[in-house]
């Protein structure tokens, strides 16, 4: 039976140090997220910020490190949990304008979204939390902070599922068996990318040869392992429903994650990454503490 | 209203997946479009030298095959549009004819040049002139079949001296 009266979605139940523990590895991934240097003198196809700013700039010499320099004590601030809106804006900033300007060539990368999308959810949290409607004392934004995180994540794993449902309606099912050719395609292009042999006899280009064979001969296997990635990614809500469901589901898109990259080679560094730390560790970090607290009490 | 009480913790994420939804590709917004549709063929490329032997682009110049794969699909997407406004239907990508490939190929090829810094541009004067193959890919009685690499585009030393 569903009770309606206990809430369903809330903030993990991090302590102080926990939720310090998340921001510090959040931090670290934003500074690795800004690249060191940036190589476009123009924005063919603007996008975003793009339409209105000339952003080739960036690609100007000291631009970038200069940038990476500024954020490390805005980072700091960030990890102390101090000053948020002044810090999430320019975290966000540091990862939207060079995110843009690489986006606006007429190549969409979809790796680094997913970071500058968790700071603005968090930024957005701050905002309203600057209101009267929001009164949170300062373990609870914490949380909040982190929970913000977690909902980002979710909403860019929904919109996934949503866009493929959109376009292919549930045609994607039957034709996800098309799938190979894509392997071949990646397959491929690992090879010519550096012509180096390991990318055409290495132990992940057999692995993915066998397992594209495999879907050949049985493309519904292809069919039901490939929708059961787009049920994963429908039903991401359910991650926010308490740690343990969090730190499963964060496990089970990682897992998902590692074996496309098996097959196909394509690099989810990023979702990895904030997978990790958004769903996984605040599961881990509460175990420990109670753990230890429970070891104590004895 | 309970169930509006309990969706309630969840506006930020519902707002940003909207976003995301409604604002497409403005980065940071995206609706994750890749993998959205399986069609029946797809294509891959990969640039050769003045020998017409294999480069590899991503020791040369730090950027990969994927990203180079984009820029020309954009260029040949504006090629159909074309095609279609002239013609009053859009051809489908695969059918674009190798005159009709060749632009969005150069146009990539000055891309890649025009992003390359001193020392790769250096390397890829070297290797001039540059070309583009462009591999489809289908399958075909459980099998893949790849067609003959198709040269669709290149761009030589004098055209990279007035690039961008």
């Amino acid at each position: 039976m569903i009770d309606l009266n206990r809430p369903w979605f809330r903030p993990p139940a991090l302590s102080p140090a926990g939720a310090a523990s998340v921001r510090l590895l959040f931090a670290l991934l934003v500074y690795h997220t800004v690249p060191v240097g940036i190589g476009l003198h123009s924005q063919p196809h603007p996008v975003g910020l793009a339409l209105a700013f000339d952003l080739t700039f960036l690609s100007a010499p000291g631009v970038m490190p200069g940038i990476r320099i500024g954020l490390i004590p805005v980072l700091a601030i960030y990890v102390l949990g101090r000053l948020p809106l002044f810090t999430l804006s320019l975290m966000l900033l540091a990862t939207v304008l060079p995110g843009t300007l690489d986006n606006s060539q007429g190549s969409t990368q979809h790796g680094r979204q997913v970071i500058s999308l968790i700071t603005l959810a968090q930024l957005l949290y701050h905002i309203a939390g600057s209101t009267r409607f929001i009164r949170h004392d300062r373990l609870q934004r914490a949380r909040w902070e982190v929970f913000m995180g977690q909902q980002a994540i979710v909403a860019a794993y929904t919109v996934t599922a949503i866009t493929k449902l959109l376009r292919s309606g549930l045609g994607w099912i039957t034709d996800s068996a098309n799938f190979p050719i894509q392997m071949t395609k990646n397959i491929r292009m690992q090879y010519y990318n550096t012509l180096e042999p390991e990318t055409v006899e290495g132990f992940w280009a057999t692995t993915s040869a066998s397992a594209q064979q495999l879907f050949l001969d049985s493309p519904n296997l292809c069919r039901v392992l490939l929708s059961s990635g787009l049920a994963l990614e429908l039903f991401a809500v359910v991650a926010l429903l308490g740690r343990r469901p969090a730190a499963a589901y964060g496990a089970l898109l990682i897992t998902f994650h590692l074996m496309v990259r098996t097959m196909t080679g394509l690099n989810f560094r990023y979702h990895l990454a904030a997978l990790f730390i958004f769903l996984v560790l605040p599961a881990l970090l509460i175990a420990i503490i109670t753990r230890s607290l429970a070891r104590r009490m004895k | 209203m309970p169930i509006l009480r309990q969706i309630a913790p969840l506006s930020g994420g519902i707002l940003i997946a909207l976003l995301c939804l409604l604002l497409k590709e403005n980065f940071p917004f995206t609706h994750y479009p890749m993998y959205s549709n399986f069609e029946d063929q797809t294509y891959y490329v990969w640039l050769s030298d003045g020998e017409g032997e294999p480069i590899p682009i991503q020791n040369t110049t730090g950027l990969r095959l994927g990203r180079i794969k984009k820029i020309y699909n954009t260029g040949l997407l504006e090629a159909r549009e074309l095609a279609g406004a002239k013609f009053g239907k859009k051809p489908r990508k695969r059918d674009l004819s190798p005159a009709q490939r060749r632009a969005p190929a150069e146009e990539t090829l000055r891309w890649i040049y025009d992003s390359a810094n001193p020392r790769a541009k250096a390397a890829l004067r070297a290797a001039a002139p540059l070309g583009l193959y462009h591999v489809d890919i289908r399958i075909e009685k459980n099998r893949v079949i790849e067609t003959t690499p198709l040269r669709v585009g290149e761009l030589g030393a004098e055209e990279m001296e007035v690039s961008r």
